[in-house]
């Protein structure tokens, strides 16, 4: 057997152990499956009403979704070339395990492609969870046989393999070629990466005014997206594939499909070419370059954010200290949390675009609550993914904290309290400014900020106080904490209560502005009355998440 | 049966490793001694191919670690100071897996070194349920499975108790004495003492003497233990430098 296989052997006995030798709870993962298999049919049925719904667009529906494929795969190819960037440095880079594997005789190669085979899975697992209901949609409403299953099969592996690939060599090279600090690396990748992104998204949002008749405006929206039917992107060789296999056109998409494999196929020769005189030089200079880097004592912006905690006492401000330098000299942390905000501020900056759309008072009173129903959603996964592995990531050092003056609640307090002001800050800076360029009621904008803080308070306390019910004081990477089940069960939460507090704020705006039209009186109270239910929840998923958090952590033995 | 040229590691400004030459020959126990920061590490990761050298060159076994390194990886077993497990194998699986990699004809290679570090009994269970000192165990048996000519060891008593601590220590005599070359390096100078055929002191990135206890005291100009000659070499070393 070969070396590889064994790598490969190797995987295959850690999954069978992790699932035959589970020692959890059972309920846990029962959770995690049903909540799986509710978002992949939710997703479908969605998929399929969505679909439903474009087919009854007479004449141009099929023209529709012919340019919705091509702008899908082609977002998706560049969410995956920028993900397989962000996970290559990590994966061929990381401690431990490539360290074993490179002390083993065995080839830089046979690691590298190991290596890879990871990261193309961490890149595409979520590409084909969504696209599994989106396709099955597609597929079921347009009553296409079994075999189109099996072609989209045959046209994604090579796609997924392009993007992954295109990710690794940008890494693979920008690690051997720039002999900068290992972080700057990362960050130059990140940045060189970011700019057709943003601009993809700038491009996106930005519509120009748009014409009155229909047609117009399908001629200029196409026309706005002409880009992700570039005949050198893969996104276009895959849908082109597609499309050519729904005409019956065999031959011309096996074209296609050879286009696919054969550059995939070069790609990875290249690939390999390069690893086997690359990947070990690099692997060598991400490594010195992490021996190098020392931290300057000098005035920095880190230390004026600190500087902002100046008043606390002196044990506050020590954590808190601690808790942003800890965070901001990981950039695994926050160079994704600066794709949030970039996505966000892109998708801002560009709501002028949509004024069009707000002439009339009932969409204005709509484009208002989707964007705070998208706050909260952002709101949600920035607290989910960033604030809930805090706790958690004090892991074996917590025993500092045991033992010094401070208790594990006025840390929970602490965290709370950072969490807090920093997104209440941003969201209501964001919500604020949104509010000013679309120009809304008086009502609306005070509506908007009491949502954004009782969004705030709310994610934030599941997010810090589940952190520190469900802890994982084992791992040091956040992004598998926030994979565990007591991330997942943030997550959830976190969209349970967003839907149902934008739920209960849009009856009264809905019922005065497009349903039955109330008058000003009722609809006062309407919004008085969401507002005290909005208030209640929120108190509850305040108070819960850090009672018990307060209790578990007073039980904590470590 | 290890040949150093010449070797420098350089992180950006930083030199860790400055112009090292050494021969260490077939069964000799070498230990490798010095300050915090001194290059130990370092040099033990550039010959074992984890790191990639500024300048000079490394042999191993006659192989070149940097330019025929999947040959002289297979001559040597590498134990760091914090080695890695596979959390989710069991200490058996991941002793499988080495030997697989390693190509270990012996098919009882495994359960023999089980045996020996008294592991049988816990072989089955994952390796994360494991103590501190197990999982040093799992990691000196993975070093030793395929019998390599070169053994490289990074602080080898941490963890252990002190039998195990003294098997160690007679598998180190045997092996050596089978023929076995051993690198070593350690805080534990009395460990220095009993086992090393030769000593070499490395502080601030140089390599300031090498030699046998006695060749050592001569050149520090005491008569006393390790521990003396260790202070008075670095000590003046350092105050030379500075």
């Amino acid at each position: 057997m070969s070396s590889f296989l064994k790598l490969l052997r190797l995987r295959l006995w850690i999954l069978r152990n992790v699932l035959l030798r589970y020692k959890g709870s059972w309920f846990k993962v029962l959770v995690i499956f049903f909540f799986s298999l509710s978002f992949l049919l939710g997703m479908f049925f969605l998929f399929r009403e969505g679909f439903q719904f474009l087919k009854t667009i007479p004449l141009i529906s099929e023209l529709v979704i012919n340019r919705l494929f091509y702008f899908l795969f082609l977002f998706t190819f560049f969410l995956m070339l920028f993900s397989a960037i962000l996970t290559s440095y990590s994966t061929f880079f990381s401690r431990g395990e490539t360290d074993l594997l490179i002390s083993l005789p065995l080839s830089f190669r046979v690691i590298f492609v190991y290596k890879f085979i990871e990261i193309t899975f961490y890149t595409s697992w979520s590409f084909i969870f969504l696209g599994i209901p989106f396709f099955s949609a597609y597929a079921v409403i347009n009553h296409l046989p079994a075999s189109f299953y099996a072609v989209m099969a045959v046209l994604v592996i090579p796609f997924v393999l392009l993007s992954s690939g295109l990710g690794a060599l940008f890494t693979l090279l920008l690690s051997r070629m720039m002999a900068l600090r290992g972080w700057r690396i990362y960050i130059a990748g990140i940045f060189i990466a970011s700019i057709p992104i943003f601009y993809f998204l700038y491009k996106i949002f930005s519509l120009p005014p748009l014409p009155s008749d229909l047609f117009s405006v399908v001629k200029q929206v196409f026309s706005h997206f002409q880009l992700s039917q570039h005949a050198y992107l893969p996104s276009y060789w895959v849908a082109k594939g597609l499309f050519l296999f729904l005409k019956g056109e065999i031959g011309k998409m096996n074209r296609y499909i050879l286009l696919l494999y054969s550059s995939s196929f070069l790609l990875f020769g290249l690939l390999l070419l390069l690893s086997g005189f690359l990947y070990f030089p690099a692997f060598s200079n991400v490594r010195g370059s992490l021996r190098e880097k020392r931290i300057s004592g000098n005035f920095s912006p880190l230390s004026l954010l600190i500087s902002l905690f100046s008043f606390l006492p002196r044990k506050y401000r020590a954590l808190v200290q601690k808790d942003i330098k800890n965070f901001f000299r990981d950039p695994r942390q926050w160079s994704q949390f600066l794709i949030f905000f970039g996505i966000l501020g892109v998708y801002i900056i560009n709501l002028r675009s949509y004024r069009y759309f707000t002439v009339t008072p009932s969409f204005k009173m709509m484009i208002s609550l989707v964007n705070i129903a998208a706050m909260g959603f952002i709101l949600s996964t920035l607290t989910t993914r960033f604030m809930f592995p805090q706790m958690s990531l004090e892991g074996k050092r917590i025993w500092i904290i045991k033992l010094s003056s401070l208790t594990l609640r006025e840390v929970l307090w602490e965290k709370f309290y950072i969490t807090f002001s920093f997104c209440f800050f941003v969201v209501a800076l964001l919500s604020n400014l949104t509010n000013i360029l679309l120009q809304v009621s008086p009502l609306l904008y005070l509506v908007g900020n009491i949502m954004v803080l009782c969004m705030s308070l709310s994610l934030t306390s599941l997010s810090v106080g589940l952190g520190a019910v469900f802890p994982d004081f084992s791992s040091d990477n956040p992004a598998k904490i926030v994979s565990g089940f007591g991330g997942t069960v943030n997550f959830i939460l976190g969209i349970i209560y967003v839907l149902l507090v934008v739920s209960l704020i849009s009856i009264p705006f809905s019922l005065r502005y497009i349903l039955i039209k109330i008058n000003d009186r009722v609809f006062i109270v309407l919004v008085r009355l969401a507002l005290i239910w909005i208030s209640g929840i929120t108190f509850l998923s305040v108070f819960f998440p850090l009672r018990y958090a307060c209790k578990k952590l007073e039980r904590l033995e470590i | 049966m290890i040949e150093i040229k010449n070797l420098s590691k350089k992180f950006g400004h930083i030199v860790a490793v400055k112009s090292l030459n050494l021969s260490i020959k077939k069964g000799e126990l070498f230990v490798l001694l010095g300050p915090n920061g001194a290059g130990k590490t370092t040099t033990m990761k550039l010959i074992t191919g984890l790191l990639r050298p500024t300048e000079g060159e490394i042999w191993v076994g006659g192989y070149s670690v940097l330019r025929e390194y999947v040959m002289a990886k297979r001559l040597i077993g590498y134990i760091p100071d914090t080695p890695y497990l596979y959390e989710k194998l069991s200490a058996r699986e991941f002793l499988y897996f080495i030997q697989d990699i390693y190509q270990v004809e012996n098919k009882y290679q495994v359960e023999e070194l089980l045996e020996l570090f008294h592991l049988q009994e816990e072989a089955d269970r994952l390796i994360e349920e494991y103590s501190h000192g197990m999982k040093q165990k799992v990691a000196i048996a993975s070093a030793l499975i395929h019998s390599p000519k070169v053994l490289i060891i990074d602080e080898p008593l941490v963890g252990l108790d002190p039998r195990s601590a003294r098997l160690l220590k007679d598998i180190l005599k045997k092996k050596v004495k089978e023929g076995m070359t051993v690198f070593l390096s350690t805080h534990t100078l009395s460990l220095a003492e009993e086992l090393s055929h030769r000593i070499g002191i490395i502080n601030e990135s140089k390599l300031i003497a090498v030699g046998t206890l006695k060749e050592l005291r001569k050149k520090a100009k005491t008569t006393g233990n390790l521990e003396e000659v260790f202070l008075r070499l670095t000590e003046e070393e350092s105050e030379f430098l500075s």
